[in-house]
């Protein structure tokens, strides 16, 4: 079929016959020299003779090595899908449009680096997503071409947010297509970049850095509860070793008798003052953990035997560390460990220490002090002009937040972005369901 | 800008910390906790005090079992006593002999001694009422005997913490019935509020041989061998601050009942058919007294009618009290007992002690008047030992233990 052609068009170099006309390539070169071609070859082209041609064709048929698509690292589910984001962009936006097979959603090619000229796709359902937010994407990602090199999204993130020197992450980073698809459809925006395989949401509250792809997939009930145990994990870990030495330094009336006197004759033989002690622990769990993570993995089961061992039973034999601050460290680890975003968690990580000094210094009272001017910081906070603390504040009323409600009844879109389309499913969605539909109309809504 | 925001920061977050400081700060294992005072009385012209003090050995407490043997100091406590005027004086002067920074924050009880008691309670309370450290709830009781003693003998025997055994002994009378739980707040309560006068529960201890006979019997007065030394028994009346008179078991039963202090507790009477037995019944109080007040009366005349129900725990006697016409018996003497027992305490009550232990003028007679001042010149605590004071209980028995019908003994 494709000889037929050759009958009306008949240039006289039979190269140039090839080069155009046979070679499906898209990059081919002639080469005269050897050299050149000898070198090409290596690089990984194909080399193509033609009988009574004078030059060899270079054809370009160099193939990137990547990773295929495979489970996510970081954010694991029990239930629902097991693929994560892959570096190859477009395999990315695939991953992204078989969940979401509608011709409004759009992805925008940006470049950004002068060096490094990364692709950037900008995801978002046209006829959903709050305009003045896509604009204020595009902005801010046009600003990045004079910079020289972007390699990831974590980059990418600091130079596009709002507040770059608060400890607080104003955007979610996240390897699952699942969740990029489930924010596309209430109106955010997608971030996705060659060569990294985190996409970045905007805008982002301080609810859905809480929230895990999970909380969607298993009922609502048990969603629900995971939630609430999540925030209990972030509440534990932010302020549970300050709480301690509030109460243990100014407040000792609070502690039932019975605890008080074991924890002050466990603390009789300890040199230490109950902060340095608490420091010391704290200390100790963030070099485990930043090993934990730098160690080389053949050897990383030793972590495991010097953490339990020097940390937990030897400092307590050497009477360092009293019996109680090691199960305080161990919980407030464990609650960091369940903060679903890693950039959270670092938050919380780097505030733990401000609060335990706050405390030391003036118990519950500096405590609250604190928490005053964070909670103050908070809510001016914004990001892609969406406040971060809200729905909580500004108060609107939400169906997901802490408290996850069934997902039937979720029927209109979270308010953040102001979405263009408000509904997102039907009044009544089980409307095979007699109940269903009663408690509607008895609701007159 | 950015430099004076950040001072701006700066000066409103400063003042705030220097508010309170690290000099408020206090490691656990450098503080000595007092669980217990005692006060007595000195003896001599001076108005001085003898001061006794509780302090927890935390180390003895948590090495529990390993520690044993008898003795006071190995129960994971010592106790020291002083000479001086004050409680506040006493925890300066024992300072010290002890080391550590002594602090009344976890003091769960405080003893006084009758005689001063009998002085007037109001310096103690002055003394509790201005520290921050004292709790409002800390337990309050009168020791007949030498307080000193008392505390020193009466040591734990079931509980390993000291602290545990006065917080326990303290909330007993929930489920006894013929004591009260007196605390700094009730005895403020009492002294404050016009229309209402306070008791104090009565701990003493004596040891009283089991061949002795003692039916209403008060604090160390219970014919009793083993176990812990002392007793908390009874209780101590008082008028305004001054304790005026001491309650047997019976009659402070009898005071619970009419305060409406009664939960839920065991009640035992002479069998109405058989006297020479014993019957037990589990008495519950439903609700509040009701008491009607009638002002234009002269004397004031107030109605207090009591509902209780009865569980049938025990019996001595052949009688079937399951049976409807011995119930109606039962309940009629269960009545009469009750009733007889208010009579004869309303009637102690108003001719000796003249304070009105019941809380019949701040619970009812108050609320016939709409002005507090009328209510203040109405002057009920000269008009209580006058009053004419009508009981009538109800009791219903609503239930036999766990038998439909006692027991049939087969010939």
């Amino acid at each position: 079929m494709i000889l037929s052609n050759l009958q009306s068009y008949r240039p006289k170099d039979p190269n140039m016959l090839v080069k155009e006309r046979l070679v499906s390539a898209n990059q081919v070169e002639e080469k005269r020299n050897f050299i050149e071609i000898v070198e090409g070859v290596l690089a990984g082209s194909t080399a193509l003779f033609i009988d009574g041609a004078n030059a060899a064709l270079l054809v370009e048929t160099k193939g990137w090595e990547h990773r295929s698509v495979d489970r996510p690292l970081v954010e694991n589910v029990v239930r629902g899908p097991q693929e994560g984001f892959n570096e190859l962009l477009l395999s990315n936006i695939a991953l992204v449009r078989s969940r979401l097979r509608t011709e409004n959603l759009v992805s925008e090619m940006f470049k950004v680096g002068k060096l490094s000229k990364a692709d950037v796709a900008v995801l978002y359902l046209r006829d959903v997503a709050n305009p003045a937010v896509i604009e204020e994407v595009r902005k801010r990602l046009n600003a990045l071409l004079e910079v020289d090199y972007i390699p990831d999204t974590g980059m990418l993130e600091q130079f596009i947010e709002d507040h770059p020197t608060s400890p607080m992450p104003q955007m979610l980073s996240t390897e699952r297509p699942d969740r990029v698809a489930a924010y596309l459809t209430e109106g955010h925006v997608a971030i996705l970049m060659s060569s990294t395989p985190f996409a970045l949401i905007a805008p982002a509250t301080f609810w859905a850095l809480l929230h895990a792809a999970e909380d969607s997939y298993v009922r609502w009930p048990y969603g629900a509860l995971m939630r609430a145990v999540r925030m209990a994990s972030f509440l534990i870990a932010m302020f549970l070793p300050a709480l301690y030495i509030a109460i243990v330094n100014y407040h000792s009336a609070m502690i039932p008798p019975d605890l008080l006197f074991a924890i002050a004759a466990a603390r009789e033989r300890v040199p230490f003052p109950a902060v340095v002690e608490v420091i010391i622990m704290e200390v100790s769990f963030e070099l485990i953990r930043e090993a934990g993570i730098r160690i080389p993995s053949i050897i990383g089961t030793t972590i495991g035997i010097v953490g339990a061992l020097i940390l937990g039973q030897a400092a307590v034999q050497a009477n360092l560390i009293t019996p109680l601050v090691i199960i305080i460290s161990a919980l407030t680890g464990l609650g960091s460990f369940a903060i679903p975003n890693y950039n959270l968690s670092f938050q919380v990580r780097l505030l733990r220490f401000l609060y335990i000094g706050f405390a030391s210094f003036g118990g519950f009272y500096a405590m609250a002090v604190l928490m005053v001017i964070h909670l103050a910081v908070l809510s001016g906070m914004k990001s892609f002009g969406v406040p971060i603390l809200s729905p909580a504040s500004p108060n609107r009323p939400s169906k997901d937040t802490v408290y996850r409600a069934p997902i039937w009844k979720q029927e209109t879109r979270p308010n953040l972005v102001r979405p263009l389309k408000k509904r997102r499913q039907p009044h009544i969605s089980r409307s095979w369901d007699p109940k269903s539909i009663e408690a509607r109309v008895n609701r007159n809504d | 800008m950015r430099f004076k925001q950040i001072s701006l920061m700066l000066l409103i977050v400063m003042p705030f910390l220097f508010q309170t400081g690290c000099w408020d700060r206090w490691e656990l294992d450098d503080q000595g906790y007092v669980v217990a005072f005692g006060i007595d009385s000195a003896p001599g012209e001076l108005q001085d005090r003898v001061v006794t003090a509780q302090i927890v050995i935390p180390s003895k407490l948590v090495g529990g079992a390993a520690g044993g043997g008898g003795g006071g100091d190995s129960r994971g406590f010592f106790q020291v006593s002083v000479r001086t005027f004050s409680l506040f004086d006493a925890l300066d002067v024992l300072q010290g002999a002890v080391a550590r920074r002594l602090t009344m924050l976890q003091c769960r009880v405080i003893f006084v001694s009758e005689d001063l008691a009998r002085e007037s309670l109001t310096p103690l309370l002055r003394v509790v009422e201005r520290s921050p450290e004292l709790r409002r709830t800390v337990f309050v009781a009168v020791v007949p005997g030498k307080v000193e003693e008392f505390m020193r003998k009466n040591v734990p025997v079931l509980e390993s913490d000291i602290t545990r055994f006065y917080e326990e002994m303290s909330a007993a009378n929930k489920f006894t019935g013929y004591t009260t739980i007196s605390t700094f707040r009730t005895l403020m309560e009492g002294l404050e509020t016009p229309g209402e006068n306070t008791i104090v529960t009565l701990a003493d201890l004596k040891e009283v041989s089991l061949d002795d006979v003692n039916t209403n019997p008060q604090a160390g007065q219970l014919p009793r061998k083993g176990g812990t030394k002392g007793d908390f028994i009874g209780v101590a009346v008082c008028w305004h601050d001054k304790m005026v008179g001491k309650l047997g078991k019976l009659e402070a039963e009898a005071l619970n009942l009419l305060r409406g202090d009664w939960e839920s507790a065991p009640f035992s009477i002479k069998d109405p058919v058989e006297p020479k037995y014993s019957l037990g019944v589990n008495l519950r109080q439903e609700g509040k007294p009701r008491i009607t007040v009638d002002l234009e009366d002269n004397p004031v005349r107030l109605d207090v009618k009591l509902s209780l129900e009865a569980f049938l725990v025990s019996e001595y006697g052949r009688t079937d009290y399951t049976l409807a016409e011995n119930r109606k018996k039962l309940e009629g003497a269960l009545r009469e007992e009750i009733e007889s027992r208010a009579r004869k305490l309303i009637t102690r009550a108003q001719s000796e002690f003249k304070s009105d232990i019941f809380k019949f003028g701040n619970l009812a007679v108050k609320k016939k008047f709409l002005t507090w001042a009328e209510w203040e010149q109405f002057n009920w605590t000269e008009k209580f030992p006058q009053a004419d004071i009508q009981v009538s209980a109800d009791v219903k028995v609503r239930w036999f233990g766990s038998a439909t019908q006692p027991a049939e003994i087969s010939p």
